[in-house]
């Protein structure tokens, strides 16, 4: 594999840039999300993209982008879409064992290739186990044989599409109007990750919705019993692909209330650079929130700007973490501390993105810009007043994060204790920062919007008091999570903790015991995703809203649908 | 009479449909990168101006899909009709002085009149793949027809008033003097919005919603079918700004005060294209409108701005 | 005659025969989008006469008011009547392939001619039936096959003879308790909740429920019969006699219905597919696919015999339960008003006729100059005075029969409408429930058509005619 300069300064002969060939590709999977937001916006790919253009219909795309895991039901969602893609087309699955440290463990995940079941067409599988970054794919996609010569006839009959008007029925005859019953996803351009929605229609009104989960279902954790304790935060790391590391630090946090003698004290230091990683990583995710939800309004220009800011973040969480490639994001957090500590170099390159970020966050991301007002009031018109959570509906759910405080409750578990035994708790340092939940009032679309932007903001500025009291010492615990002895026998001792994710409110509640034979292992997993209380509250929130409405408030909701079914 | 003469003129009108079409793909292309803030320079090289070709053969090599169960007749006719309904149109733009396909002498009504069918066949495409996304992609279609119809009627009325005449050379010979965008810049305005919403271009793509609807209209072409609605559609958003160009700025006459010192020709493609980012810059940056967002626009503002600017128009007529 | 007359003359053949096809493809199309359409086309082809009479400015007039108008009108047919895409007839048409001029619409006579003539002998009519017995269990054919066996009728065993004024009656009897059986086992059938994976479970695409098209769903429609072989959902090649499990990848054998005939000449590619995917039966749109015909019919238009009794009979079963729900709709809509609105256009077209011939025909002044939208204007208001106001009259008795007869269908006993809240659990979306409604009702209907035509050929065979049609 030739080493590719993807920055566009001296590219060799074998780049794939200087081939002409155009690929139309249609990305769908668990982590087409991330993969779309790096690859069609960010500017370090402006010159993938002349040759790498994104589709929306299977009718015109060359080559079926599946990244991340697939579970059962969503290969036979797969299998469908395949047979809608017009010859000569070619199948290209990457990253299917992502998403889970051991594939093997699942019961839901197929880790069989697609090609398995889908004979006559070209499947083509590549980088199966390793988190996918977007020259990566450009490589794949290149690398990929040239497509079978274009088949003239037109004599195979494909697959319609799928959605056929429904006759109405005899015994219906009145002349009321009649419903339209519309299956959005899981493989919709609008919506991000396999997340399904049945909705009835009364013309584009939606009068009623469904929920069909189970497409991103890993079953991450029963996957997690019967490993040793220290391989238990990749599970939590791999429970979010938009946020690795607070998986990973809920984790780790319940890991150690358990491992971790009475006495025990983290070092500040070390839950001071847990801060900082989390609170970046809050940023690169609210922004891509923010993108997703320009997108769905057509503003591919500001998502494109707003993306580029995340671009910018996700780099800086790289160096800071000193990440090699994706993959080694969650590996930063470690039980007792991180991995790494803060290098000047880091130091140097979180200061200059706070910088951005304040000039950004005083702009207030005042996304239409096309003659001030009128950019404004319909861009305003577009999200006020949908989708509408009111207080006691959003308590009524267990709402939690950003949603929750944009109907105006001011709960935010960076500020709140844990009850639990965990005493190296990360909310004394949030308290040490001053940290202040912010509030909106309003819970409908536009005040979620606002709240994702004023708490970019106020991350920003705890990471630049964080870096600023940042105190000395250790960033490690003195001992390897081998050494410790806990002092338990064959009860399982268990422990929760808490942490506020980009979502909202994530609890991890770990059990660990004692198997002879084996050593300490995890009995038992329990994560509480915020995304699932926002998906179950989804279908009663789009009642009542016009089709177009419903996109823009289930990407107001941000709802990851690989956290959300776990 | 018929001659040959007139087969040629076909064929060069056929042949400038293509080219602008092509050159308003690059035009859409530029303007959407430049709005994703990525710089010409990462296109290929001279700007970029092969890629539509690239993508264009691209899309070729693609099947031409038959659906199951599709109302075969109106699926795949849609592109053909569109493309030669546009056709039609073309052969009455202006593009120079005595360079016109056919001056009609009802040249303005008919461009209205034949416009009304490319919505059909959007429609036709919409229904025609017998899906449930294409049957609201239809009802988008035909509930926004009027709105920018009638809008767009009342806004090309100021010209005609000023003109005293349907036919467009008529229309650009009467701006010898003084362009109608200085007399009526209302008008103007009002017939870009209603052009943007004709053309089906953000943040009026209703019926071809990408990301609601999975692309509408459009989403179940492939191949040759799917390019030629491309064309078809690009020719349509040329054909607007250069109606618009006729209209309001002066044809294919040169800047007042610099003189003709260009072709006429050439000053019309300037001024058309000109026009056409500004109405395609405008759009992306807009979010994309609702339905009845785009009703209200039309019915509740733009249409009584155009009786107004009717009523202005009436009194500079009389008494300038 | 120079150019320029011959190019005048082509123009006006062209759009008249527009006009006039337009006209006919309204009237005779079940689907009320085109209906809209061809009328649509009609008008706009009848601005093209405008335009051959130099009434430019009138053309341009009537192409702009009646595009809109017609959209409306498409729109509020469109939304208001039943079954307005017709999709399901005009995919009949095709699979019927019914010649000539008939097969530009969806009009349907009752009248068979001839329809048995490749079958001479009761006994081979029963051989046939038994046939049909045999063919009704297959899910999948294809033209190939059907043209197969009518090849095999006509030059195999069975010799066409004279006719017989009673095998025709007994035909229709026996195909009548063929179609109580099917009655009765759809019924059942449909009493059956779906199963999970036939119709309920869509695993939705990009934009895609399929309701009730998948294998398990048309399997299901054949259980109580004896799968000729096995094959692999996804290796079309695989075969076997025995259920068992793929070779190549390791699913489970479907079992097919049918001979293998189905990989017939001339549709190796699509069979293949059909075989292959199990999800589509009677899909193809290229006229390949199976004879689907309908059990209401009992001919085919052009009268050639190419669709005759029993084919009817046995394709009944090709289709799903709901496909062949669907299609019965249709056909209710249509045959009970067809024969009124025969006398009725047959009445206007007289009418005009004699409001035409009573007038002079041509313009007074052919050379009509640019000022053509007076001078039209003027003769509409003279001289076509009767003929405009006629057909004005005419429009307005359209639009109120129109409104008579959807009140007609709205009359009808009515079921208590679902309730509009979707169900909670996850399983099953809702449309694939409700559209699954008691068959007997409309299947009743059709047959009652049967029952009337085997009635009025009772009355009229002892007359002795030797060609007997059913009214």
């Amino acid at each position: 594999m030739p080493a590719l300069d993807y920055n566009g300064a001296a590219t060799p002969t074998s780049n794939p840039y200087n081939s002409n060939q155009v690929c139309n590709y249609l990305l769908v999977g668990q982590g087409a999300a991330l993969i779309e937001a790096e690859m069609l916006v960010a500017p370090r790919y402006a010159r993938l993209r002349r040759l790498l253009l994104s589709q929306t219909s299977p009718r015109q795309a060359d080559v079926l982008l599946v990244a991340g895991p697939v579970n059962l039901r969503l290969r036979k969602a797969l299998l469908r879409l395949s047979r809608q893609l017009a010859a000569p087309y070619q199948i290209l699955e990457v990253g299917n064992k992502v998403g889970l440290p051991d594939p093997k463990q699942s019961l839901y995940t197929q880790t069989e290739s697609l090609a398995k079941f889908l004979s006559g067409v070209h499947v083509h599988t590549a980088l199966q186990d390793k988190l996918i970054t977007p020259p990566q794919i450009a490589h794949a996609l290149h690398a990929l044989p040239p497509l079978p010569a274009a088949i003239t006839t037109n004599k195979q009959a494909t697959e319609g599409p799928g959605d056929l008007i429904p006759q109405r029925s005899s015994e219906d005859r009145e002349m009321a109007t009649e419903d339209l019953t519309l299956s959005l996803g899981p493989l919709h351009p609008a919506i991000y990750g396999p997340l399904r929605l049945i909705l009835t229609l009364d013309g584009e009104q939606v009068v009623a919705a469904t929920a069909d989960s189970g497409y991103a279902h890993r079953g991450l954790e029963k996957a997690a019993e019967g490993h040793p304790p220290a391989a238990v935060i990749a599970y939590g790391a791999a429970l979010d692909g938009l946020a690795p590391l607070a998986g990973a630090v809920v984790v780790a946090q319940a890991l150690e209330a358990i491992m971790l003698p009475e006495a025990a004290k983290l070092s500040k230091r070390a839950i001071y650079l847990r801060v900082i990683a989390l609170e970046l990583e809050r940023i690169a995710s609210h922004l891509f929130t923010t993108a997703r939800l320009l997108r769905t309004l057509n503003l591919d220009g500001k998502a494109a700007q707003v993306l580029e800011e995340r671009a910018k973040v996700v780099s800086a969480l790289e160096i800071f973490i000193q990440a090699v490639d994706n993959a080694a994001v969650s590996a930063y957090i470690k039980a007792g501390g991180v991995r790494n500590d803060l290098t000047p170099a880091a130091f140097r390159m979180l200061e200059e993105v706070t910088g951005r970020l304040r000039y950004w966050t005083e702009q207030e991301f005042t996304p239409p810009d096309l003659f001030g007002w009128v950019g404004r009031y319909a861009f305003e018109s577009r999200l006020k007043g949908l989708g509408i959570i009111d207080t006691d509906t959003a308590l009524e759910y267990c709402l939690s994060g950003p949603n929750l405080r944009a109907s105006g409750i001011k709960l935010d578990v960076r500020t709140v204790a844990a009850q639990t035994n965990n005493y190296n708790d990360i909310s004394s340092v949030y308290q040490e920062l001053g940290f202040e939940p912010i509030v909106v009032k309003g819970g409908d679309a536009f005040s979620r919007y606002h709240q994702r932007i004023a708490e970019i903001a106020a991350s920003t500025s705890l990471i630049k008091k964080a870096l600023k009291r940042l105190p000395a010492g250790s960033y490690q615990y003195k001992l390897e999570l081998d050494e410790l002895k806990p002092q338990f026998g064959m009860v399982p001792a268990e422990a929760s903790s808490l942490i506020e994710s980009p979502r909202g409110l994530l609890v991890a509640h770990l059990a660990l015991t004692l198997v002879p034979g084996k050593g300490l292992v995890v009995e038992r997993l329990r994560l509480r995703t915020p995304s699932w209380a926002h998906y179950s509250l989804l279908p009663q929130l789009l009642v009542g809203e016009r089709l177009d409405d419903a996109l823009v408030v289930i990407n107001s909701l941000d709802i990851a649908p690989d956290e959300a079914e776990r | 009479m018929m001659s040959w003469t007139e087969v040629l003129n076909a064929l060069a009108v056929l042949g400038a449909v293509l080219v602008v079409a092509y050159f308003t793909a690059y035009l859409d292309l530029c303007l959407a990168t430049r709005a994703a803030g990525v710089s010409l320079t990462s296109l290929p090289k001279p700007l970029g101006i092969l890629q539509p070709l690239c993508i264009t053969f691209n899309l070729l090599t693609k099947r031409d899909n038959r659906l199951a169960r599709a109302d075969h007749l109106l699926f795949r006719t849609a592109p053909i009709v569109a493309f030669v309904t546009i056709l039609m149109v073309f052969g009455i733009i202006p593009w120079g002085q005595a360079l016109i396909g056919r001056d009609l002498n009802v040249g303005l009504f008919f461009f209205l009149a034949i416009l009304g069918p490319v919505t059909i066949t959007l429609m036709n495409a919409a229904w025609g793949q017998n899906s449930k996304n294409g049957v609201l992609a239809t009802f988008r279609a035909g509930a926004i027809l009027f709105s920018y119809e009638i809008t767009i009627g009342f806004a090309i009325i100021g010209p005609v008033m000023e003109a005293q005449s349907l036919s467009l050379e008529k229309i650009v010979a009467a701006q010898h003097s003084i362009w109608y965008i200085v007399l009526q810049p209302l008008g103007f305005a009002i017939y870009l919005v209603a052009a943007l919403m004709m053309s089906f271009r953000p943040p009026f793509d209703i019926p071809l919603a990408g990301s609601e609807l999975a692309g509408g209209a459009l989403a179940e072409y492939s191949g040759g079918r799917f390019v030629l609605y491309k064309l078809a559609l690009n020719a349509l958003a040329f054909l607007l700004a250069a109606i618009g160009v006729a209209l309001f700025l002066g044809g294919w006459q040169g800047l007042p005060l610099i003189g003709p010192f260009l072709p006429d020709w050439l000053w019309f493609l300037l001024k058309s294209f000109g026009l056409l980012a500004l109405m395609l810059w405008c759009g992306y940056q807009l979010p994309r409108l609702r339905v009845d967002q785009m009703l209200a626009l039309a019915w509740k503002i733009l249409l009584p701005l155009a009786l107004l600017n009717i009523v202005l128009v009436g009194i500079v007529a009389l008494f300038v | 005659m120079n150019w320029n007359d011959l190019l005048q003359w082509i123009v006006f053949i062209v759009c008249a025969a527009l006009v006039l096809g337009g006209a006919l493809g309204m009237t005779l199309t079940m689907s009320m989008y085109r209906a809209g359409l061809s009328l649509m086309l009609c008008l706009v082809a009848m601005a093209g006469l405008f335009v051959l009479l130099e009434a430019d400015m009138l053309a341009v007039i009537q192409v702009m008011m009646n595009v809109g108008g017609m959209l409306v009108m498409t729109l509020f047919m469109v939304m208001l009547m039943q079954d307005p895409g017709g999709e399901m007839m005009w995919d009949m048409k095709r699979k019927m392939q019914m010649p000539g001029f008939a097969a530009l619409s969806m009009f349907m006579p009752p009248k068979p001619k001839e329809v048995a003539s490749k079958n001479s002998s009761p006994d081979s009519l029963n051989q046939m039936v038994a046939q049909n017995g045999a063919k009704m269990k297959m899910t999948q054919t294809n033209k190939s096959e059907e043209m197969k066996m009518a090849a095999q009728n006509q030059d195999g065993m069975i010799k066409p003879s004279s006719s017989d004024p009673h095998r025709r009656l007994r035909e229709i009897q026996q195909a009548m308790a063929v179609m109580q059986q099917q009655l009765v086992a759809l019924e059942e059938e449909l009493d059956q909740p779906p199963t999970a994976t036939g119709s309920g479970n869509m695993d939705g695409m990009h934009h895609s429920n399929q309701p009730n098209m998948s294998s398990q769903g048309q399997s299901g429609s054949s259980a109580q019969t004896q799968p000729t072989f096995y094959t692999c959902p996804m290796h079309p090649e695989v075969r076997s006699d025995k259920p068992g499990r793929c070779p190549k990848c390791g699913m489970d054998l479907v079992p097919v219905e049918g001979s293998d005939s189905s990989s017939g000449s001339g549709s190796d590619e699509h069979s293949g597919h059909q075989t292959m995917s199990g999800m589509r039966q009677a899909s193809s749109s290229d006229g390949s696919g199976s004879m689907a015909g309908m059990p209401g019919m009992i001919s085919g238009a052009g009268g050639d015999g190419s669709m005759n009794m029993d084919m009817t009979v046995a394709s009944m079963q090709k289709r799903d339960p709901k496909g062949y729900y669907k299609m019965m709709e249709g056909m209710a809509m249509s045959t009970g008003q067809l024969k009124l609105a025969g006398i009725f256009s047959v009445i206007t077209g007289l009418v005009l006729v004699f409001l035409i011939a009573r007038v002079a025909w041509l313009p007074k002044s052919p050379a009509l100059d640019l000022d053509g939208p007076t001078r039209v204007g003027d003769l509409l208001l003279s001289d076509y005075m009767m003929a405009f106001e006629g057909a004005a009259l005419l429009i307005l008795a359209g639009i109120v029969g129109a409104v008579v007869l959807a009140r007609r269908e709205r009359n009808r006993p009515q079921k208590k409408k679902q309730s509009r809240i979707a169900s909670t659990n996850l399983v099953a979306p809702k449309h694939t429930q409700d559209n699954t409604p008691a068959l007997s009702k409309p299947y009743l209907q059709n047959f009652r058509v049967v029952q009337k035509a085997v009635a009025s050929y009772k009355a009229a065979s002892p007359s002795g005619t030797t060609t007997q049609e059913v009214g």
